[in-house]
Parts: structure tokens; sequence; C-alpha cells
């Protein structure tokens, strides 16, 4: 497969980037010439495999709070015998303050896996304000939780978002049990609490991302979303220790090397599949920045430092799949095959005389599966931190990208784009129903986003939009009844349902790895696998489906505690380390 | 407290609330934004949105004409047909000093200072003349600014720009609503400072736009008439079906 003109052409800010990391343009046009075309990444196939890397959100949120020394402490935290409670945070943050409080219910014995559907009925809600919170402020947030009535609950634009979360029934009472009887949980657990969902960017009456201020350390996509699943985290592991005190005043406490190894859990269904449709540009912006990576890391030669460090990584991720329980393998190579594959992999780097990094990928590439290599990938991005750094900003900058409308561009130069950008889904058949058999909806449990059938479920006329393909032939379908001079601003007067349409060509002009180029609205289409793109993209390890629609994993397993960050900082002074901003 | 409605908020629930009243994914989805900027500019338009009714059927009119378009909306949203009106006259603007648009029928013209902004944005001096008054925006060295007033003249003498003044004084406004657009500089000398749209955005982004309850509560009424009845077979289609193995 070749690429595009446009595949090869970097935004300016990764350009330059990559022209200081390696000295020239024409070792630059090296690198690039390994990046991999969209033809071939930009499939499902591809995609599907990616895995979490240092340049996932998890990762830079985590590393940032430790390099720019955030402190967390709990202010207060009670429950009562039925194990209900507040719980205050302060959080000192880049010379900022943000409270974070919690609301622990007593347990219902419902096991709640965090769905939309299940609207208020949580067990825990959190509120994790954009500065400091006055006491009477929170008490107004408390008594807005326990209202407990899915849209009757609203908040205001000092609140970020709000952080439900459910109880791990297999563990939670187990580890108090322990706790309460003075010993410590003996059980193999990940985490003990699962995330809800965040409900940020303006849900519920909360601020809109726009909104927090510029200089604020969560004005970034994502960070928002990381540290409030690492708030809940954190309470999780206050809960416990204060229901077993309140049982018990001997009660023993989570010993912190056992907190530590604890994550949040986290399922996610297929709404996050018409999230990475109506985002393309997000999309666009995670893959260009992780290819460029990976192509820079591909063109490094082994040297003796590389080559340990990898088989150090090697060892430790092997460890983590053996610690991960996918409980359903069906649509994932099993664990015990790619850990099979990293020790060969492993055996390979310890002997390889290669002259780069490329020859080794090229091996796992030829050779194992497609979770295996990105997994080999992830790893090989790893290794080459200072440029990953370099190029991190444009993880902002090019998600920010705003979907701008020219009416002036004329039928010529849209078709020109079109075939340009889009000959894949100009060129799909669409001929069997099949095709674009499916189409997403809500559904009225708290408009859940589920996956129908067209001409047998109903609603299909309020179907969300994920039909790229479809989208785009109805644009070149209906631009054939135009002159090539005729303008944008002439076509939208005669149909202004294509301003969408349009736009989008428009603003995903010029951008490398634009668009899915698979027909998600295919009745084959498996929408895990375009959630565990997402999952990687955001930092998630050991993400597994555990149905053709539902994905989990865990966030934050074996990350540092906030004790770990004071400590930390009281060894060493903040190290912040020197990024060029993005000019726009 | 006052209830506050988010920015992020409106442009999530409305598509679908305007997509419940019967116009087309793409429509919804610029409308959305279009309601946004005009509630932050005036918080009072979402309770117009709110009452809405429903799209008809029947289609709007255009008629292309050498001395303007004309669009006869038929009861459909000014976010339809005046945003595509003010697309035209943008793809226009190079042809003629002053180009212009008539619309007729309009509904929701609440959100007509979005429809100008929007003209802004394209880099034009947009004008609207209606039984209510005048309305222009343009971008300035401190970006876009939106300057309103009643009387006619006081907008000719102020816009700088002689063409533009020659054709306000011309217009026609009875029931319809009259666009003007130029590429042309203007030196606009209108009495007012106008409102600073970018700081007025902002301001809702950071601090929401206030909204009353009935209001917000008929936004998402809207929203959840796209909603598709529940079965057992919906909810199997959500993808998760607890399973006793998988119980936590």
């Amino acid at each position: 497969m070749s690429k595009t003109a446009s595949e090869t052409e970097l935004p300016p800010f990764l350009q330059e980037r990559l022209i200081e990391a390696v000295g020239g343009e024409e070792r630059a046009a090296r690198v690039k010439s390994l990046m991999r075309p969209a033809d071939e990444l930009m499939r499902v196939e591809s995609l599907k495999c990616f895995k979490a890397s240092r340049l996932s959100f998890a990762d830079m949120f985590g590393r940032r709070m430790i390099e720019r020394g955030w402190k967390i402490r709990l202010l207060r935290g009670e429950v009562d015998d039925n194990g209900a409670g507040k719980f205050v945070y302060d959080v000192e943050a880049e010379g900022r303050r943000m409270t974070y409080i919690a609301r622990a219910y007593p347990w219902d014995g419902i096991e709640k896996v965090g769905r939309r559907a299940d609207g208020a009925l949580r067990d825990m809600f959190g509120a994790l304000f954009v500065g400091a919170a006055s006491d009477e402020r929170i008490e107004k947030e408390f008594a807005t939780f326990d209202v407990k009535a899915e849209g009757e609950m609203r908040t205001t634009a000092d609140v970020i978002g709000w952080t439900p979360a459910n109880r791990s029934s297999r563990h939670f009472d187990a580890v108090v049990d322990a706790l309460a009887a003075g010993n410590q949980p003996e059980m193999d657990f990940a985490y003990l609490m699962r995330n809800g969902g965040f409900q940020s960017s303006g849900r519920n009456g909360s601020v809109s991302f726009h909104g927090i201020p510029l200089d604020h350390p969560l004005s970034h996509p994502f960070y928002a979303d990381m540290f409030a699943i690492y708030l809940v985290r954190i309470f999780s592991i206050d809960l416990v220790n204060a229901i077993a005190r309140r049982r018990h005043p001997d009660a023993a406490q989570l010993d912190r090397s056992i907190a530590r190894n604890l994550g949040i859990g986290n399922s996610s269904g297929q709404g996050m599949c018409v999230a990475l449709q109506r985002w393309p540009h997000w999309v666009a912006t995670w893959v260009v920045v992780r290819e460029l990576a990976l192509a820079f890391s591909k063109s490094q030669p082994i040297s003796n430092g590389a080559r340990e460090r990898m088989r150090a990584a090697i060892t430790h991720v092997i460890a983590i799949y053996k610690a991960s329980d996918p409980q359903v393998e069906d649509y994932v190579t099993p664990n015990e095959e790619v850990i099979a594959n990293l020790e060969t992999i492993d055996g390979w780097v310890a002997e390889t005389d290669a002259g780069s990094w490329n020859e080794v990928a090229e091996r796992v590439a030829a050779t194992f599966d497609g979770e295996t290599r990105e997994q080999f990938n992830s790893l090989l991005i790893d290794l080459e931190p200072e440029f990953c750094d370099a190029i991190a900003p444009w993880l902002r900058t090019g998600s920010i990208r705003k979907r701008n409308f020219d009416p002036r561009m004329t039928v010529s130069r849209l078709r020109e784009i079109l075939r340009r950008n889009y000959s894949w889904a100009l060129q799909y058949d669409r001929t069997l129903v099949s095709t674009h058999q499916c189409f997403w909806y809500h559904s009225e449990d708290n408009g859940e986003q589920r996956r129908g059938e067209r001409v047998i479920d109903p609603h299909e006329e309020f179907e969300s939009f994920i039909d790229h393909i479809g989208l785009v032939q109805r644009l070149a379908s209906v631009l054939t009844a135009y002159d090539e001079d005729t303008r944008m601003g002439d076509v939208v007067l005669d149909h202004p349902d294509l301003h969408y349409a349009i736009s989008r060509v428009q603003y995903l002009e010029g951008i490398p790895y634009v668009e899915i180029r698979d027909s998600i609205a295919h009745r084959d289409f498996i929408p895990a696998e375009l959630i565990k793109f997402y999952h990687a993209c955001l930092g998630m390890r050991g993400a597994t489906p555990l149905s053709i629609r539902y994905v989990r994993g865990t966030f934050f397993q074996a990350e540092p505690l906030p004790q770990d960050l004071s400590e930390t900082m009281t060894q060493r002074a903040p190290q912040v380390a020197p990024q060029k901003e993005v000019q726009v | 407290m006052t209830l506050t409605v988010a920015v992020g908020e409106l442009t999530r629930v409305l598509p679908w609330s305007l997509r419940a009243l019967g116009y087309p994914f793409g429509t919804a989805d610029r409308g959305a934004r279009l309601v946004a900027t005009a509630s932050a500019l005036d918080p009072s338009t979402l309770d117009r949105i709110a009452e809405a009714r429903e799209r008809p059927k029947e289609c709007a009119q255009v008629l292309r004409a050498p001395d303007g378009l004309t669009v006869k909306a038929n009861g459909c949203g000014l976010f339809e047909w005046g945003a595509v009106a003010m697309d035209y006259l943008a793809a226009h603007a190079g042809e003629a000093s002053v180009v212009s648009a008539e619309v007729i029928g309009a509904t929701e013209v609440e959100v007509l200072p979005a429809v100008l902004v929007t003209g802004a944005e394209y880099g034009l001096t947009a004008v609207a003349l209606s039984v209510d008054g005048w309305m222009v925006a343009a971008r300035g060295a401190t970006g876009t600014r939106l300057y309103q007033g009643s009387d006619f003249e006081v907008l000719a003498k102020g816009m700088g720009l002689a063409s533009l003044a020659d054709r306000i004084r011309q217009a026609e406004v009875s029931d319809s609503l009259v666009l003007f657009a130029t590429e042309q500089t203007t030196d606009l000398a209108l009495g007012s400072p106008g409102t600073d749209v970018s700081a007025a955005v902002a301001a809702a982004n950071s601090g929401g736009i206030p909204v009353s309850e009935s209001t917000l509560k008929a936004l998402y009424a809207l929203e959840m008439i796209t909603w598709a009845p529940t079965s057992e077979r919906s909810r199997a289609q959500a993808g998760f079906t607890p399973k006793p193995a998988v119980s936590s």
C-alpha cells in the first residue's frame, strides 16, 4: 500500500520536533518513511490492536502529577454503620487548589456495572471542583447527590464533573471483612470500585471543556477524566479503611503495597464508537502522534542500553498479562499466546545484531498476530521518552481543532479532496444491505446507546451518526449535479443538511490518518474492537471484551498513591520536562 | 444558586432536540451550535427554542436573482435557512460590493445574532434589518463584535461604506428579514462599542448560561423524543448481559 501526499505531510509542530530530534530534513524523511500508510493503519483490524503507551492519556497525566508534585489530602471522611459517608479532599496542583468530594451510599446488594441505563443508581457519587469549594458549596453538592434521581440532579460551572462509581461485589466486602478482623486481604484482586462514567464537559450543568481556564492543569483532553478516575481509586481505598475502622477500632488499614496495586475497574460500551465517529480529528491526532513516535523509535539503532531497557519492559508487560484475568478471550489473542510471543521476542532482542529496531519490528509483524505486534510497538515507543514528550503537546492542539465550513470552496476543489482522502469510501460497495445493516440509537433507558438493525428495530430515523461512508457517498453523489465552479455556499443552500458532510471533509483536509476506513454500520463490525482502540489511547491496561459490545479493563493499577507522590517530592525538587508549546 | 446550562450541554442535547422537531442530522447539528452561540449572547433565546414548532414538511423555496437571494422559509427555523443564506452570501460576496438576501417566514429568529456572527467569521460585515430594528456583526481588531439598534438612518450613516448605506436606505422591510453582506472594509461608527462576541461565548463556557427550569426540562423533553422504547431485545442490544460467571 502506498502513501498519499497528505499522509507524508506532518503538522508543522510535529515536523519541527522531528527535524530537531534527528538533525535535518533528510533524516526526518527517513523516519516518516517508516510510518505506515493510512490504508493499512486506519482499518479496524489494525486499530483494535493498539496498546497503551507513554503517549496514552493516563500515562501522560500520571507523569504530570508526579513530575509537578501534585498533593492530594483527605481532609475529612467518616462513615456510618451502613457504610454511608462523606469524604472531602484538597488537591494542590501547580499552584491551583481543587476540591474533590465523594459521597458513599450503603451497599444495597445490587451489582451495578456502571451502565448509563443505571441512571442515578450508583454506590457513590463524587464531584471535582474547578477550584477550592467552600463548606456551604460542598454541602450543597452533597445534597444534590442525595436526590439520586436522573434528570433532577444539577450542578454548576464551578464543577468539572461528577464521578459516579460502583463497588466490586466480589472484592469490596471481603477486603473490609479482612481489615475489620485486623488482617490484610489475601485474595488476588485488581480494584475495589468500578468507574461509572465521568460526567463532565457540560453534563448536568458542569463546566464546558472550553470553560476550564487555559492555565488550569486539567485544561487538556482527558486529563480531567483521568484525574477523576484516579480520585475514585484513592477514595475506594480510603472508604474500605473507614468502614473497617467503623466496624472495629483496631481494624487494620490496607497495606500501602496492596493499595498501590489496586486500580479502578472500567467497563465501556459501544457508545464509544459513536464518539470516535463524531470526533474524527481526535482519532487522527492520537494515531499520528503514536505512529510518528513509533517510526522514530524504529529508526534508532539498537544500543546495549536500549536492548536492556526493552528486555526489562518486556518482562514488566508479561507480568501485567499474567496478572490480568480476561474472563473471556473470544475476541482477542489469548493472553497466554501473547505472553509466549513476547518471550520469543525477548530472545530475539537479546541476540539480534540488527542495525535498527525497525528490523526487529518487521520480524515481529511478519511472525505474530496484530496484538503482539502492537504490544511490541508500544514498548518501542516507550524506549524514546524524550521524543515522545517533545511531540506530546500535539495531542492537545490536534484534538481541539474546530470543524469550520468554507462556503467559498468550489465543487472542483471539494471533489479533489474527496478523491484524495476518501477514494476508499467512494469505492466502497454498499450494494448489499449487510454493509450498512446496523444503526446506533439512544434508548429510553436513560439514553443508553444501543445498536439495532435497520427495518427490524424502531427509531432508525433518530440514529446516531455512525455511517461516514454513506455520508461521503451521498455528498459525492449530490456534487455530480453541480458545475465545477459552483461554491459550497450554493450547495448548502439547496441541501442545508450537507453542511455537516462538507465541513467534515473540509476540516479534515491535510491531516494525516483521518477517518476509520471501514463501515461501522456493517453487520459484521464488532464494536468492542474500536472500544479497545479507545481504551488503549486512554491508557487502560488489560482491556478485554466481555462481549462484542462491551470491554473491561483497569486504570491506574500499580501507579503511585498520594503518599507516594508526597514522598517522591520530598526526595527531589519538582522536575518539569521542558516542552515546546504549540503555536496556533 | 441560579440554574445554568452549559454550552457543552447544549451542543450535546440540542442536536437531538432539533431532530425531534424534524430537522435532519446535518441541519440539527449546525442549528445546535448556532442556538448555543445565540444563547451565550442572549439567554432568553433558549426559551424560544424550547417552544419551537415541528419543522413543516413543505420545503422552503429559494429564488436566486441578480439583485439578491430570496428564501421563503415557510415556517422553518432561521438556524436552517438564515444560516445557509449567509453561506450563500459569503460564497458570492466577491462578486459585488454588497450582496443581499431576504428571508421570509422563518421561525426562531432569536438565533439571528449567531447567523450574523457566522458571516463575520467568514470575514464579512453582516447586516440584518427587520421591523424590530437592525443588527450588525463584524470582525474588528479585538475580535467579532455585535451591534444593534432601531434607527436605520443611524445604521446607514455608521457603516462607513457608501454602497452599503445606500442599500440600507433602499431596503423595504415588512415581515421579512433582510440580510446584507460585504467583504469590503467598513469603518463602523454605530454609537456603541457593541458586544464582544468572543467574551460572551467565553463567559458562557466558563460560567454557563442562565436558564429556567421549565425551559431546560422542555429542551430535554424534546431530546427524549428521539430515544427508542426499551424492550428485552433493546436491552440486549446494549451488549452487557450479566452472567453468573461475570459478576464483577
